[in-house]
């Protein structure tokens, strides 16, 4: 198992322009004692005061079916779920300059990475209520990525590396995506009618990956179809924080580490661009954020829309201080 | 983590998902106790609807996952027939080609009940199918016999009608006439049964020339050497899988020997008669007849038999194989896979030895 702490960490290295799987930087607050954490049933935890930590439950390929019983059997009652997933960047980059690109341009790039590549990670965190301090953390390690072999951006892959996914471990030890997508199927994540909300920060590369998982063949041509997949697998109530971020004054700009800084949430377990870790980062930004400035007219008006694949006519002009990227990672 | 995980027991055991993972389960239960007659059929019911599923249709990995247990149970031995067809009309309903699923082999460490299972055939209906199958053979064998006779009788009227129109210059008609005659009895016809316009069935027995133990003594017995590959295990085991494949061929070989032969040396024999009287009306040695018909009809009677025998043969073949691979594993897939390669390399060698038969059967 990685190592959760490292005396000295290396200073990741400089973040390039649109470059793709990585978030802005900022170096993790340090980590919090691992201590098994109690079901949170639907308190309302304090406002500013940090949640009691979770433990992160790591899934590989000797676990998964009793990890996805435990799922199986919490779903119910924490039908909020957080989710991220880690990949090895993107192989095909733009032609045009990023602002110019249309939602059609952003999904077809989107549809020709995600066909082409393998997923490496996917975190999900589970929750009683909006308000509720996440209950369980999944970090789900996958076996089908072997870098000597498969395409990749070779910063992005390298950057998870630094960050302690060991890609060896997940070669010999990891769930094939084959067996995890009838896992999902039957889990009560998917397909559960609108039982299950999720929340996400600029997800649609994550989104595309479980679909092309969950469906056994490539992505479809068109991105309206995409949505409508997204739809079915994952219910109307899908939240994009970096959407929603857009509708709260200007204050709220960049990565997930970034806005976190911004509402003071710390990270509760783990360490960023782990996909579990990141999933529980998410988790309380959403909170934070639902509270400081979705209070009065609540979030529904934001559900279902994916950040970089807004339809055109729902695209603010000029109010966005940051040009949209291409790539959540 | 042992905290946790009591804790998530305590408080959840209660609750229950049947339908999320059931399915699976359902078979697995069905398949050890005999109830598969009644859960295949409701499997099917809930795959169904995948089709017009816009998350379910195939090849959802969950939907698929189904389908290939279903695949492995229709490839069980003695299966019956309603379940086959229960799973092959879901697999069409769902546009979902059998062959192209890969079969699971779940069920090869699980052991079902065997005595009055309704799931399975039980070999006092195979046996009794296997006699309705020689009985049918039997027919075959008299309605062949009794066309060959006939075409015989046809063809002794031709020489009359030739000699109509033979030249003056030939020296001795009465000669040549003798030698027809002789040329269109066979050996094993004698003059009295031709005068009768239909002989008893007591004396086309009697006179049958396509016995089973007339046949089998023309088998080249040295000539058989079954091939075995190296990729079906050590050498031990090749001597063993040697052994069991030369008890089935000789097995497969004695089932289908009479029909094969029988029929495709009835047709040689017919076809070869017109080819004689049409292409050698006018040939005056006796030798270079006899010696034509003799090649004509070897070669058609070879090259028939080798083509009609290939698919019984190899049906025969899997049976008898099956049979006895069985007891030496239970893995379906293993002993599927066996087979396949045995009756791939021996195959040809058992078309070659039946249709040698066919052609030394042909000797005047």
């Amino acid at each position: 198992m990685p190592s959760e702490f490292v005396a000295a960490r290396k200073k990741p290295p400089p973040e390039l322009l649109f470059a793709a799987g990585r978030k802005k930087q900022q170096p993790p607050p340090p980590g919090m004692a691992f201590v098994p954490s109690e079901f949170a049933a639907a308190g309302v935890g304090r406002k500013r005061q940090p949640a009691p930590p979770v433990e992160i439950r790591r899934v590989w390929a000797h676990n998964v079916e009793e990890e996805f019983r435990i799922i199986r059997n919490a779903i119910d009652h924490f039908p909020y779920v957080s989710m991220d997933t880690e990949f090895p960047g993107v192989i095909h980059r733009p032609t045009k300059h990023p602002a110019l690109l249309t939602a059609g341009d952003r999904y077809d790039l989107l549809r020709r990475n995600v066909d082409a590549l393998h997923l490496i990670q996917v975190g999900i965190t589970l929750a009683a209520s909006p308000t509720a301090a996440p209950a369980l953390a999944f970090e789900i390690n996958l076996s089908d990525f072997d870098q000597r072999v498969h395409r990749h951006a070779a910063e992005s892959v390298q950057l998870l590396a630094e960050h302690g996914v060991d890609l060896a471990a997940h070669r010999r030890h990891g769930v094939r995506a084959s067996a995890l997508a009838p896992l999902l199927m039957s889990s009560g994540l998917v397909c559960s009618h609108g039982a299950v909300k999720w929340v996400t920060f600029h997800s649609a590369y994550d989104f595309a990956y479980l679909v092309k998982l969950l469906m056994g063949r490539k992505l479809p041509r068109s991105m309206a179809e995409f949505l409508n997949l997204v739809r079915v697998f994952f219910g109307d109530e899908v939240y994009d924080v970096k959407h929603m971020m857009r509708h709260c004054g200007g204050e709220l700009y960049g990565g997930l580490e970034r806005v976190a800084a911004a509402l003071q949430v710390k990270r509760a377990a783990g360490r960023c661009h782990q996909a579990a870790s990141d999933s529980l980062l998410t988790w309380d930004v959403f909170r934070r954020m639902r509270e400081l400035y979705f209070l009065k007219h609540g979030v529904e008006a934001y559900q279902g829309v994916l950040f970089g694949l807004e339809l055109d006519m729902d695209m603010p002009s000029n109010k966005t201080p940051s040009l949209p990227l291409v790539a959540a990672r | 983590m042992c905290n946790t995980i009591t804790k998530i027991m305590q408080h959840y055991a209660s609750i229950c998902f049947p339908i999320r993972q059931s399915c699976l389960l359902i078979c697995f239960q069905a398949y050890e106790k005999g109830l598969m007659i009644a859960v295949i059929p409701f499997t099917s019911k809930i795959l169904e609807p995948c089709r017009s599923s816009i998350a379910y249709r195939p090849p959802n990995p969950w939907t698929m996952g189904i389908l290939s247990l279903l695949a492995e149970i229709y490839n069980l031995p003695n299966l019956k027939m309603n379940l086959k067809f229960e799973i092959e009309v879901l697999f069409k309903n769902l546009d979902v080609d059998l062959k192209d699923v890969n079969p699971t082999s779940l069920l090869k460490d699980r052991v079902c009940e065997v005595e009055g299972n309704p799931d399975f055939s039980n070999k006092d209906v195979a046996a009794s199918q296997t006699q309705i199958s020689s009985g049918i053979s039997r027919s075959t064998n008299h309605v062949e016999l009794q066309s060959v006779i006939s075409s015989t009788s046809h063809a002794v009227s031709l020489p009359n009608v030739l000699n109509q129109y033979a030249t003056p210059h030939l020296p001795s008609n009465s000669m040549v006439e003798d030698d027809n005659v002789a040329f269109m009895m066979p050996k094993h016809v004698s003059s009295h049964t031709l005068t009768q316009v239909s002989p008893s069935e007591t004396a086309l027995a009697s006179q049958s020339p396509f016995s089973l133990t007339q046949l089998v003594k023309l088998i080249p017995h040295d000539e058989i050497r079954c091939k075995i590959s190296s990729k079906l295990g050590s050498l031990g085991r090749q001597l063993q899988y040697s052994k069991i494949m030369d008890t089935a061929l000789d097995k497969a070989i004695k089932e289908i020997l009479c029909p094969v032969v029988e029929k495709s040396v009835g047709t040689a024999i017919q076809n070869t008669k017109k080819l004689i009287l049409k292409d050698y009306a006018l040939e005056s040695d006796n030798n270079t007849i006899k010696s034509s018909v003799h090649s004509i009809a070897r070669t058609i009677a070879g090259n028939l038999a080798y083509a009609n025998c290939k698919e019984p043969l190899c049906v025969a073949l899997t049976d008898h194989l099956q049979s006895q691979i069985q007891t030496l594993t239970s893995n379906n897939k293993t002993i599927k896979q066996l087979i396949d390669v045995l009756i791939n390399d021996n195959l040809d060698l058992g078309c070659r030895i039946i249709k040698s038969v066919a052609m030394c059967k042909v000797s005047p």
